[in-house]
Parts: C-alpha cells; sequence; structure tokens
C-alpha cells in the first residue's frame, strides 16, 4: 500500500526536476553576454570569440545543448564543465556539498532546540508574562533578516567578546554563528508552531479522555501531548532544512563559508552557467527529496494524515 | 425506536439551525468586504501601522528631511560614531548614515511595492481563474507552480538574476517572479470556496459574464484576505531584495539600498559598528511593522478568532 504511494511520488519529483533544468537551462542558454565574451576579454575579435564559443559549445541551440546535457548526466553524471577553471561541475557540486548539509543540519537541530523549548515554554505557561516575552521574540526572530542577525553576531561574538573566529570554515567552532544565524528565523516559527500546537492539543478531547482515565500528568504529556502537538513544528523543520540544503547563501557569504550557496552567488558573477546549472539543480534535487522524506515521516507521525495520502 | 448515535446527537443541532436559516438570513448573506466588524483596533494594527507609517514618510519626504544627499561624500568626517551633526555616522568616504538611510526607505518602498505588485499581477488573476473554471486550466497552472515551487528559497531569484543580470530592478522582478505562486495558491483556494455561493451563482443566474462575476462579485469578498498577505508579502519583497543586494546581485552600490548599505558596512564593523546597526535595524523594523500590520488588519476583518484548523 505504501510502497505505491512512494513510487508515485518519487515520479512526480523526477518530472518536477526535469521541468526545473529545462527552466533553468533555458533561462541561463541565452545569457546575452556570454561565457566567452567573458572568457576572451574586450581585446578579442570576432572569429577568436566565434572559435571559443565553438570550443565551449555555446554555438550550438540552448535545446541542443540541454538534450546533450541530460544525456551526460544520465549515463556518465556529467554536469559539464565550469567555464571559469575548467573543473568538472559535479566535482565542485560535491566538493561544497559537505559544508552545506553540515552548516543546515546545525541550523536545523539548533532551531529544534531553541523553537521547541520557547514554544513548550509559552504554551505550558500561557497567559503568562514568559510567554508574551517568548512570543515578542519570536515575532522579531522572524522578521530579522539574516544578513543583518548575522553582522551582529560577528560584532557581539567575534569584534567584541573575541570568542568565536569571524569567517572561514576550519574546525567547528566556525560552524557555530552561521549555524546560529541560520537557526533564528527557524526558531522563531518552530517556537509559533510550537506553542500553537500544544494549545491546540492540551484543550483537545483526546487528552481530557486520558486525563480521566487516570494517567499522570507526564503520561499525558508524553504519550498525547506531545505526540501530537509537535507534528506541525516537524513538518516546518522538515522542509527548512530542505530549504537550507538548498544554500543559504545569503549566511555562507557573509560568514565565507565555502557551501552550495557560495558557489552558485560566484559562478552568477563569472556567467559560469554550467556550475550555475549544476548548482541549482543539486540544491532542487536536495529540495525535493528531503520534501518526500518529510511527507512520508508526516504520515508515519501521524496516521490520521498517511492514510489520506496514501 | 431508532437508534441514536453519538455523532448524530452531536450535529443534530447544526442541521436544524441549516434547515431553519431562511434566505435573508444574515450568515448566508456574502460579509460586506473591508468593513471593520465594530471590534477594537487591536494593538499589532496600531503598531505596525505607526511603523509602516514612519517608513513610508521617510520614504516619501526623504528628498526634504536628509540633511545631506545621499551620494554627497565628504559630508563630514570619515567614518564618524553618530553625533548630532551625523545622526547615523558617517562611512568610509564621508557619506551621511542617516541621509542613506532615509533615501534607503524610498528603495524599501519601491522594492516592497514593485516586488509585491508583480507577484499579485500574475499570481492573483492565474488564481482567480484557475480556481473559479478549475478543470484543465486549474491543473495545468496548479502544476506549473509546484515546478515553480520547487526552487527553495531564494533560488529562483538567484536563476533570475543570473540571467538578466545584477541590478536593483532586476532583483525587485526576481522578487516578484518569486512571490508570486504564494498570490496564486491563496487566490485559487478562496475562488474555489466561493464558487458555489450562493450570491456567486445568483450573478451567474441572472447573466453575468464571467468577467464581472470574477472581478465584481468573487473579487471583492476575497480583497480582505489578499490584502492582508500582500501586506506580509511587501515585507518579504524587502528582505529578499535586500539579500540580494547584500552579496552583491540586487542594488549596486553607491545605491543606498539597506542590504548594500550592510554590505559596505561588513568591511568596516570592528571600527564602525554603526554602520552595520542602523540599516539593519531600519529593515527589521519594517518588516515587523508591516507583519504587524497585516497580522492586525486580519484580526480587524476576522471579526475575531477564526476557528483553528485541527488536523483531521
Amino acid at each position: 500500500m505504501i510502497l505505491p504511494y512512494i513510487a508515485r511520488r518519487v515520479a512526480g519529483s523526477l518530472a518536477v526536476l526535469l521541468a526545473v533544468s529545462l527552466i533553468v537551462f533555458l533561462a541561463l542558454g541565452a545569457t546575452p553576454g556570454d561565457a566567452a565574451a567573458a572568457m576572451a576579454g574586450d581585446s578579442a575579435s570576432a572569429e577568436q570569440l566565434a572559435a571559443l564559443r565553438a570550443e565551449l559549445g555555446l554555438d550550438r541551440t540552448p535545446l541542443a545543448r540541454y538534450a546533450a546535457f541530460l544525456g551526460g548526466l544520465a549515463t556518465r553524471g556529467d554536469l559539464g564543465r565550469s567555464l571559469v577553471g575548467g573543473r568538472p561541475v559535479m566535482a565542485l557540486v560535491l566538493e561544497r556539498l559537505p559544508y552545506t548539509a553540515a552548516l543546515a543540519l546545525a541550523a536545523v537541530m539548533l532551531a529544534a532546540l531553541l523553537g521547541g523549548a520557547g514554544g513548550a515554554l509559552a504554551a505550558l505557561r500561557s497567559g503568562t508574562l514568559l510567554d508574551t516575552t517568548v512570543m515578542a521574540g519570536a515575532a522579531l526572530g522572524v522578521a530579522v533578516p539574516t544578513f543583518w542577525s548575522g553582522l551582529l553576531l560577528i560584532l557581539l561574538f567575534s569584534l567584541h567578546l573575541r570568542w568565536l573566529p569571524v569567517t572561514g570554515a576550519d574546525g567547528p567552532a566556525h560552524l557555530i554563528l552561521p549555524a546560529a544565524t541560520l537557526a533564528l528565523p527557524t526558531a522563531a516559527a518552530v517556537a509559533r508552531l510550537v506553542r500553537s500546537g500544544l494549545l491546540d492539543v492540551l484543550d483537545a478531547d483526546y487528552v481530557r479522555t486520558a486525563h480521566a482515565k487516570g494517567l499522570t500528568a507526564e503520561r499525558v504529556v508524553t504519550r498525547h501531548v506531545l505526540r501530537n502537538g509537535l507534528i506541525p513544528a516537524t513538518a516546518v523543520l522538515g522542509l527548512q532544512l530542505g530549504h537550507l540544503l538548498g544554500g543559504a547563501f545569503i549566511v555562507e557569504t557573509i560568514f565565507g563559508w565555502p557551501g552550495l550557496g557560495r558557489l552558485t552567488v560566484q559562478a552568477i558573477f563569472d556567467r559560469d552557467e554550467p556550475v550555475v546549472l549544476g548548482a541549482v539543480l543539486a540544491a532542487a534535487t536536495m529540495y525535493l527529496l528531503v520534501n518526500l522524506c518529510v511527507d512520508l515521516a508526516h504520515g508515519w507521525l501521524d496516521p490520521r494524515v498517511g492514510r489520506e495520502a496514501i | 425506536m431508532p437508534v441514536v448515535t453519538a455523532s448524530a446527537v452531536r450535529s443534530g443541532p447544526q442541521q436544524l439551525k441549516s434547515l431553519l436559516r431562511t434566505p435573508t438570513d444574515a450568515g448566508n448573506r456574502p460579509k460586506p468586504a473591508l468593513q471593520a466588524t465594530g471590534r477594537r483596533a487591536p494593538l499589532s494594527l496600531l503598531a505596525g501601522g505607526l511603523l509602516v507609517a514612519l517608513a513610508l514618510c521617510a520614504a516619501v519626504a526623504a528628498p526634504l528631511i536628509a540633511p545631506y544627499a545621499p551620494e554627497q561624500v565628504r559630508a563630514g568626517p570619515r567614518l564618524a560614531p553618530p553625533s548630532a551633526a551625523h545622526l547615523f555616522g558617517t562611512d568610509a568616504l564621508g557619506r551621511d548614515g542617516f541621509s542613506r538611510v532615509l533615501f534607503g526607505a524610498t528603495i524599501a518602498a519601491q522594492a516592497a511595492i514593485a516586488g509585491m505588485g508583480i507577484a499579485a499581477l500574475l499570481g492573483i488573476p492565474a488564481g482567480l481563474l484557475a480556481g473559479y473554471r478549475g478543470g484543465w486550466l486549474d491543473r495545468a497552472l496548479s502544476r506549473g507552480v509546484d515546478v515553480w515551487l520547487a526552487f527553495p528559497g531564494l533560488l529562483l531569484a538567484l536563476v533570475v538574476v543570473a540571467r538578466l543580470g545584477p541590478s536593483l530592478s532586476n532583483a525587485i522582478i526576481a522578487v516578484g517572479l518569486l512571490g508570486a505562486p504564494g498570490f496564486f495558491r491563496l487566490t485559487r483556494s478562496l475562488a474555489l470556496s466561493t464558487r458555489r455561493m450562493a450570491y456567486v451563482e445568483a450573478a451567474e443566474a441572472v447573466g453575468c459574464s464571467e468577467g464581472r462575476v470574477l472581478l465584481r462579485h468573487i473579487l471583492p469578498n476575497l480583497a480582505s484576505s489578499l490584502i492582508v498577505f500582500a501586506t506580509m508579502r511587501a515585507g518579504t519583497a524587502i528582505l529578499a531584495v535586500g539579500g540580494l543586494s547584500f552579496v552583491g546581485l540586487g542594488a549596486q552600490l553607491p545605491s543606498p539600498e539597506w542590504g548594500a548599505l550592510l554590505a559596505a558596512g561588513r568591511s568596516h564593523m570592528d571600527t564602525a559598528p554603526w554602520l552595520a546597526i542602523y540599516p539593519g535595524l531600519s529593515l527589521t523594523l519594517t518588516v515587523v511593522g508591516l507583519n504587524l500590520l497585516g497580522d492586525g488588519l486580519r484580526d480587524l476583518w476576522d471579526g475575531g478568532r477564526c476557528p483553528k484548523k485541527r488536523y483531521a
């Protein structure tokens, strides 16, 4: 029963991915100032430029280049070569992926801890000053742009207190600030969801029933309240993981973190079409993959949803 | 004796009520759009309205109140801390920070209005048609939006900027394209739920054209929800344009766009932290204001808390 559902979802994701790759390829295929012009410089003659274009395969139609690209990807896992430096795009992407994955995982775990604790405290003490404070913090947290909170964290922890390094990626100390920056808005969203999820569940009929049949308060909270009240928050955390795996290019730029996002931005500056394409495809693939896993996990956590979806 | 189940007992009164409801019953008529329900304006509405009004004043009146031109170098000493002469300090070229932040508000207003406007102009008509007509058009548009949404975060904006080249207007276009699916989905679901309402069927029955039904009967009833959504989206648009500008893919220096100002301030953070503080503070307060305003408007128009959605 579950297998056809998974198969259908995988097929759907593949179709979307194909459409994404076509759109990105066509969008970037006809870039006006192409890479040959960028590489050759202003002094190159028209013939030199044409020769360079032919060498790079830029003289073919975008659709022909797309077909060749798909063929190479399907048969050899080949994403083409960077126009700047000539390295295989797949290698560039795989090189950056662990950094992006480490940052995304750290940020999501931090957001789950912060947001979960904050939201649960606010729900269990709802209506108190603590609740108001946590929720005001969350309202601020979802609005603060990461490119400002990141700078503020650098100001405080790197420049003022001198506890943590500003930029770079040598070791866990370098991970703390970028992960915290990325975690803040997610933690704020999670805190709101956990609070409203728990409040919803706390006055649900089945919780009253659980109390009535004599379960201890701890058992009611762990078995009934948490399991049901945390479902929306876990779904958001999963989605956020997908987003962050797509490359948090702003935070990576602030902290000089060598992930997928910085690769993409640099490739845009360089008009390095194959690298932009490869990085965007990698990001979209991971996003769709994580989405799929989140949906399946959601069905497992909450059988009421699962049955409907299947 | 008929068997009475628990669920029949529970649903009994509701069924009775709906049977008793006459066509003139207020509950059956469309709710007047954009009309306050007589409740006190929520605090969030006041606070949000105040912040947004402040930002709008700065945006409109920047040329009048700014003490210096935003690009005027050597308006004061270089990297001077905030003082009476330079409220937000000066940057590495001696430009006045306060003037630049004020003119940044003008750009933020443009980003908010144009970015959100593009998204709304693309998303709302498509959503109306998809929700009202249904069928193949709905399926085709919804599939397209699924593909659109397969780009996580700002990735789609990166593709657009990669295609068009980095500039403020291209960043705004990118952000508009990014926001369109949200407007589409909301409008579609709202149009879908009003399609079978008595007032829509009545309009169809008296022979209104499709355009008239959509624009005169359905759209006005969606207006409050769409305005709330657009208010929040305006904040998102400012954030996204700021983010693109921050990494160099949006407004280019010497533009006083807030994200670009923060990027420039980054290199002087140890000696001139004010350059990294005031533009970010203005940006954050504006976005918080828009979010609060959206929240407040929703509370005002909903006339109390709407029933919470349960997972069922």
